[in-house]
């Protein structure tokens, strides 16, 4: 078993899982599962594109998995330069066409929010308010603004990033992919500023300058 | 207007292949033998019913409803319809809902837009989702969809499916 996330591109920016997939041991996901072990019946959102490890975890569970891939959003791939927030909320709430009255219990995230820039942000956390509440529990990661040798990481170029997915209670599966969306490195600062519909309440300290993020209602 | 798929028949000109790697073979799950086949130059707007299996590589908009037999939405299929079978596999493009009675599978090549009732459901590395997904366990199949439905019509009902006549397939 490997460690999360342990290789780091050449261009500076976010470390990248080795080029084949792997299954990387967490420490922030079965927190996130002990949380959840007692409801009935889950609502998750994925902002990723679909897997079949995260679909067979819930398999046991009464889980209702809306999947929407976040990284295809043309707000990740090829976000205008001028963007107020309110036109970010709009195509965001167009593109996750969730249910009005659908509460999640489970909020993935994954890296997704890194590719969106801050008023994409801002708009998804807009966004999925209405599907939010005080039991709702988010799960992401995150990179220090700067490595340990003060190198920037925010990826300039076209991004290798990975698919995740659950593969059981404490482990992930990395896919790796190319993401054609530019990867921004939002710090916790900027998580606090411009995502206000959950906050992070635990982070761990992986390799690389890489974070494991547990997000709560803010 | 449909084309049946016999054993030992070369593929139909119009665009049904498999491609090389595919991790699935017809003889898994899935029958495509003796199926009927909307061919890729076929356009068809309305309900589809029947009592057999069959391959779309054409253009469907409406609902296609084939209750204990095997729907291929082929590499060239485009379908803007809910899909309900005992097996769906979807290799092309697929906005609507699908609920396969005993399983859904999308591969690599596969780009669905709506939601999935299956007992079991496969979606190969590649595969493009948008939607739910529900799963549940003390449910005898199909499961039902109801929370994810009521509250939405979720991720992709065909918008404005206008239907003309009824196709019955075979």
């Amino acid at each position: 078993m490997s460690t999360l996330l342990r290789r780091k591109r050449n261009d500076g920016s976010a470390p990248v899982p080795a080029r084949q997939t792997e299954t990387v041991t967490s420490r922030l996901l079965p927190v996130l599962m002990e949380r959840i072990e007692s409801r009935d019946r889950l609502h998750v959102l994925d902002l990723g594109s679909g897997s079949q490890s995260t679909l067979n975890f819930f398999a046991g569970r009464n889980t209702a998995i809306h999947f929407v891939d976040l990284f295809s959003a043309d707000l990740a791939v090829e976000p205008p330069d001028e963007l107020s927030t309110a036109e970010a909320c709009e195509q965001l709430v167009q593109y996750l066409r969730l249910p009005e009255d659908l509460v999640f219990d489970v909020c993935m995230f994954w890296d997704a929010l890194h590719y969106l820039p801050l008023a994409g942000l801002e708009g998804l956390s807009r966004a999925l308010v209405p599907h939010i509440n005080s039991r709702t529990l988010g799960y992401g990661f995150g990179a220090l603004a700067r490595g340990a040798r003060g190198e920037e990481r925010d990826g300039q170029a076209g991004n290798q990033g990975c698919r995740y997915g659950i593969e059981d209670q404490s482990h992930l599966k990395l896919t790796p992919v190319e993401r054609p969306g530019r990867y921004r490195a939002h710090t916790q600062q900027q998580f606090d500023e411009f995502f206000p519909a959950m906050s992070i309440q635990k982070a761990t300290l992986l390799q690389e300058g890489r974070l494991e993020l547990l997000f709560t209602r803010g | 207007m449909f084309e049946k798929r016999k054993d030992g028949q070369s593929e139909p000109e119009v665009g049904f292949s498999r491609a090389s790697g595919d991790s699935w073979s017809p003889s898994e799950n899935f029958n495509t033998r003796n199926a009927a086949v909307i061919g890729a130059t076929i356009r068809i707007k309305g309900e589809i019913s029947g009592d057999e299996n069959l391959v779309i590589e054409g253009s469907v908009v409406g609902s296609v409803a084939l209750k204990g037999h095997d729907l291929t939405v082929g590499q060239n299929g485009e379908v803007q319809a809910d899909l309900t079978a005992k097996t769906v596999k979807v290799e092309g493009q697929v906005t609507g809902d699908i609920q396969g009675e005993e399983k859904v599978v999308i591969t690599k090549s596969g780009r669905v837009r709506g939601n999935i009732t299956a007992p079991r459901v496969t979606l190969e590395d590649g595969a493009k989702f948008k939607g739910a997904i529900d799963m549940d366990p003390g449910v005898e199949k199909p499961h039902a969809v109801t929370t994810t439905r009521s509250g939405s019509e979720a991720a992709s009902k065909p918008e404005a499916v206008e239907e003309k006549g009824k196709q019955t397939a075979g």
